[in-house]
């Protein structure tokens, strides 16, 4: 292995450095990869359909609760702030749905290995903009 | 010593003192993921047909029985799928015992919690509430 580049980062690590000894992930020295990107987006992305189910239980807990709380509920929901998260919850659990789909590949052990979870990589990012293009724009079609 | 008297197979059926692996949790949440695969489908195209939808509309979208037992079962695997990421998540960024088991016991009672609550919502809904 390489001596390891001197980077202020790394500075507090010299001494496990310079013992040969491994570094723990630490995100600012990483160069980027498109894989890291997506496995990290996986994970935040499932946190964030998680903290969805709120606006989930906005949505129905309103609707149960009678047509003046549920009118009150849909004035959120069709504001700008409402608008967004709307948007930013399909965005999240389609990229989530699309990325999970190729971990459930990767446990069947298909595509493993750099250059398989490179390709699959770059096709989940492709379906996941189509999907998520498609899906925003009957939604707006609709509204 | 103890450790020779065991054959490997026995030391890995009992898995020492724990008496269980993560088999259990690795395969629930790849059985819930495949489940939610077709049911998360059909819930961003629920959202999306009653966007905007009035009560009357919303009311009779759940009174379908097809409707509500979908809402229902993506409720249930939803929930149980986001506890075995939360609960992993958890263990990868919360440091220290108190805090991790405090967050390891809210979570799950929340989200049953959440659960209940949003399947209580959809039978009123169907039920004609």
């Amino acid at each position: 292995m390489s001596e390891p580049r001197f980077s202020p980062h790394l500075a507090p690590y010299d001494n496990q450095l310079r013992r040969g000894r491994p570094l723990s992930p630490h995100l600012q020295v990483y160069r980027f990869a498109l894989t890291m990107f997506l496995s990290i987006t996986h994970r935040v992305t499932g946190v964030g359909v998680v903290l969805g189910t709120v606006m989930v239980m906005v949505w129905l807990g309103t609707a149960a609760a009678g047509p003046e709380t549920y009118a009150a509920a849909q004035g959120f929901f069709g504001s700008w702030v409402g608008v967004f998260l709307i948007l930013a919850w399909s965005a999240a659990t389609l990229y989530h749905l699309a990325s999970g789909i190729r971990f459930l590949m990767w446990d069947i052990g298909k595509g493993f290995g750099v250059e398989g979870a490179r390709r699959s990589g770059i096709v989940l990012a492709v379906v996941w903009a189509v999907l998520t293009a498609v899906v925003w724009a009957i939604g707006f079609a609709a509204w | 010593m103890a450790l020779k008297m065991q054959s490997p197979l026995g030391r890995a059926r009992g898995r020492g003192a724990a008496k269980s692996g993560i088999a259990h949790h690795w395969f629930m949440e790849r059985l819930t993921a495949v489940a939610l695969v077709p049911l998360m489908l059909w819930f961003v195209a629920a959202v999306i047909a009653n966007f905007g939808a009035s009560h009357a509309e919303i009311s009779a979208f759940f009174g379908q029985p097809w409707n509500a037992a979908l809402m229902i079962m993506t409720i249930l695997f939803g929930l149980y799928h986001g506890i075995s990421g939360l609960m992993i998540v958890l263990g990868d960024y919360i440091h220290g015992p108190a805090k991790h088991l405090t967050l390891a016991l809210a979570v799950p009672a929340l989200a049953v919690l959440a659960g209940i609550y949003l399947i209580v919502c959809v039978l009123i809904l169907a039920l004609g509430g």
